[in-house]
């Protein structure tokens, strides 16, 4: 699990560190730099892969960018020097791995150039590179290449996990099989796309009792109370809304109140609620989801209750993956206040964080924790989200 | 088409809101029903039993819709919206303290309140005032019907889908503490779960036997009463 992440130099992200939990909720401001900080994670992901380039930030959910974008662009503050490079690095409890990108403003390449790297397994150094090192071709990680000889252990497992990572954007069209998935991704690309197929998998797995996808499974029929069943079938011509599908396969979910027959709705029919619903079940159960992704937007198209008990069975989906060592972390971004009171935050691997800009426009990122203070006002009845609207808590735009 | 009644409910929990509308639906087959569910505005992270589900949460509710009445929920704006308001508790709360539930601070430290039973009407009368007093006292609505199935709303259920299991018919069922051990036991054809799933597909079932259920059980008919007065209120 990546314990800490830290970023410097990134878009608005002058210099930030942010210790993370299983499940990690931001909340901010439009143009506050949640995102930002998904797509930093990105760029090092792309970087512990060995390249960073277009096609490799596209793959993980990032937004190339030209260097004068990527690179921070604020005055200098008094006395200090801005960092040439980007600096990005993320530790575990017993390994890390830090990097510093470089690539010239004027005269821009296609790939980042490695500065520097550092990877530690425990006390153990497994690479390091400096900029004084020669020989080695600079837009290639040195830690990707490295990981070949290295067998197992807490550095290796770090490195993979950053490597996987990806930010998932969940669009209602994709999810319904209505528009192509651009980013293909096992089980689900990047957009939703192949929801259908996913779910195929994710029903076998849930056949098993005590399994997670079970449970996840009962969950969400829980969570969608129109719908009886669901589950996904090859579309049929005759049956199915005639708009155009990108996919042979779609999920199904069998109305309640209908009758026999006439009760059975496709993903393109179905609300978009319920695909969002099941879209974050399955990439929570899936044996191939990865082990580190965010999920920008989570509360899209979800009735403000639906997405409090949403993110209520999501931390205990995470929690109770983890607990079976199922490695799993996420990290979500919302402008939904009612997430908030869904978060059991007095679950320390559950963690609530506040993206605010300062006022030079610099990324600011906050932890909220229930200490006694918060305690307090809950007694006198008030809500987490409550809180946040009113501004008490930060990540609220001046409007 | 008849008019749609618009029935708001705090319920302990999700399987009994599908008890409540079988209810519903048996009783007034020729209407349409929405069942608006009402929860407590509360934030998981200030409650470390979970989101105040249960009777905690039912409590909870009735506070703050007393609040929001400013001082009872005969002023609150929840019967703006709704025909009638019901509010449920099984009457086992009425062998509970407050802190069973996490509930610190209770307006009147007034459970438990359980008397002996048979009967059960003397517990579920001490815990309708109880409920009143979270309502915010006697002067709440006509429009305000409780629901106190005692002990659960599980009695109800079995008495409803299985009506010749010889215990329903013995003057103490509506005093046994766990009448949720026959749901298990009954006829395989009729078996439930305590499950919103198995509920849901049973749903019908109770509907169908709610008549007989209102008939036999004392509190099943005082609820069975009760609504058509608030509905005609």
């Amino acid at each position: 699990m990546l314990r800490k992440l830290t970023m410097k130099a990134f878009k608005s992200v002058e210099d930030v560190a942010v210790e993370l939990g299983l499940v990690n909720v931001f909340i901010g401001a439009n143009g506050s730099g949640k995102s930002n900080l998904l797509e930093g994670l990105g760029v090092l992901s792309a970087a512990a892969n060995g390249m960073v380039d277009t096609d490799a930030l596209l793959a993980r959910g990032v937004r190339p960018g030209t260097p004068s974008l990527y690179k921070t662009a604020f005055p200098p503050r008094r006395g200090r020097r801005a960092l040439p490079h980007l600096y990005f690095s993320a530790e575990s409890a017993e390994a890390r791995y830090e990097v510093t990108l470089h690539n010239p403003l004027k005269s821009p390449e296609p790939a980042w150039r490695y500065k520097t790297e550092l990877w530690m397994d425990g006390a153990d150094k497994l690479l390091g590179r400096s900029v004084r090192q020669r020989g080695y071709n600079p837009k290639r990680g040195l830690a990707a290449l490295k990981s070949a000889e290295v067998e197992g252990g807490p550095g290796l497992s770090l490195l993979e996990t950053l490597q996987g990572y990806v930010i998932y954007s969940p669009a209602t069209a994709v999810l319904r099989g209505v528009e192509a998935e651009r980013r293909e991704k096992i089980p689900l690309g990047l957009a939703g796309g192949n929801l259908a197929i996913a779910l195929a998998d994710f029903k076998r797995m849930s056949r098993d009792r005590n399994s997670l996808a079970n449970c996840i499974s009962r969950d969400i029929r829980g969570l969608i109370d129109w719908a009886s069943a669901y589950s996904y079938s090859r579309l049929n011509r005759r049956t199915d809304s005639p708009a155009g599908a990108s996919s042979a396969y779609t999920v199904r979910f069998r109305d309640r109140y209908m009758r026999d027959g006439r009760n059975v709705l496709s993903g393109q029919d179905v609300s978009e609620g319920a695909l969002h619903v099941l879209f974050l079940g399955v990439l929570a159960a899936h044996p191939d989801s990865p082990t580190l992704c965010s999920v920008d937007n989570a509360d899209q198209g979800l009735n403000p209750r639906l997405a409090k008990a949403l993110v209520g069975r999501l931390c205990q989906w995470y929690v109770s993956a983890n607990e079976a060592q199922v490695a799993r972390q996420i990290l979500l971004t919302t402008h939904n206040p009612l997430i908030l009171d869904g978060l059991p935050l007095q679950d320390d691997r559950i963690r609530l964080f506040t993206v605010s800009r300062t006022t030079t426009g610099r990324t600011t990122i906050r932890r909220i924790e229930v200490d006694d203070e918060l305690l307090a006002r809950a007694a006198d009845g008030w809500t987490l989200s409550r809180l946040w609207v009113m501004g008490h808590l930060g990540g609220v735009p001046d409007v | 088409m008849s008019e749609t009644l618009r029935v708001a409910v705090a319920v302990e929990g999700p399987t009994d809101r599908i008890v409540l509308e079988a209810i519903l639906n048996a009783m007034y087959p020729e209407r349409d029903v929405v069942l608006n569910v009402l929860r407590p505005d509360l934030s998981a992270a200030f409650a470390p039993e979970g989101l105040a589900g249960g009777w905690g949460g039912v409590y909870h509710w009735c506070r703050q819709a007393a609040m929001e009445g400013l001082g009872s929920v005969a002023g609150s704006r929840v019967l703006d919206h709704n025909d009638i308001l019901v509010v449920h508790v099984d009457a086992d709360v009425a062998r509970k303290d407050y802190q069973s539930a996490g509930i610190v601070n209770p307006t009147n430290d007034n459970l438990p309140c359980a008397s002996p039973c048979p009967p059960p009407r003397d517990t579920t009368d001490a815990l309708r005032e109880v409920v009143m007093d979270w309502l915010g006292g006697p002067a709440a609505c006509r429009k305000l019907v409780l629901c106190i199935p005692s002990m659960n709303m599980e009695a109800w259920v079995v008495a409803a889908v299985w009506e010749d299991n010889p215990l329903v018919g013995r003057s103490d069922w509506e005093c046994r503490s766990n009448p949720e051990d026959q749901l298990g036991q009954m006829p395989l054809d009729r078996r439930l779960r305590k499950s919103q799933e198995d509920y849901r597909q049973g749903l019908p079932l109770i509907a169908a036997g709610w008549p007989t259920v209102a008939a036999r059980l004392e509190e099943a008919g005082r609820f069975a009463a009760d609504i058509p007065v608030a509905v005609g209120g």
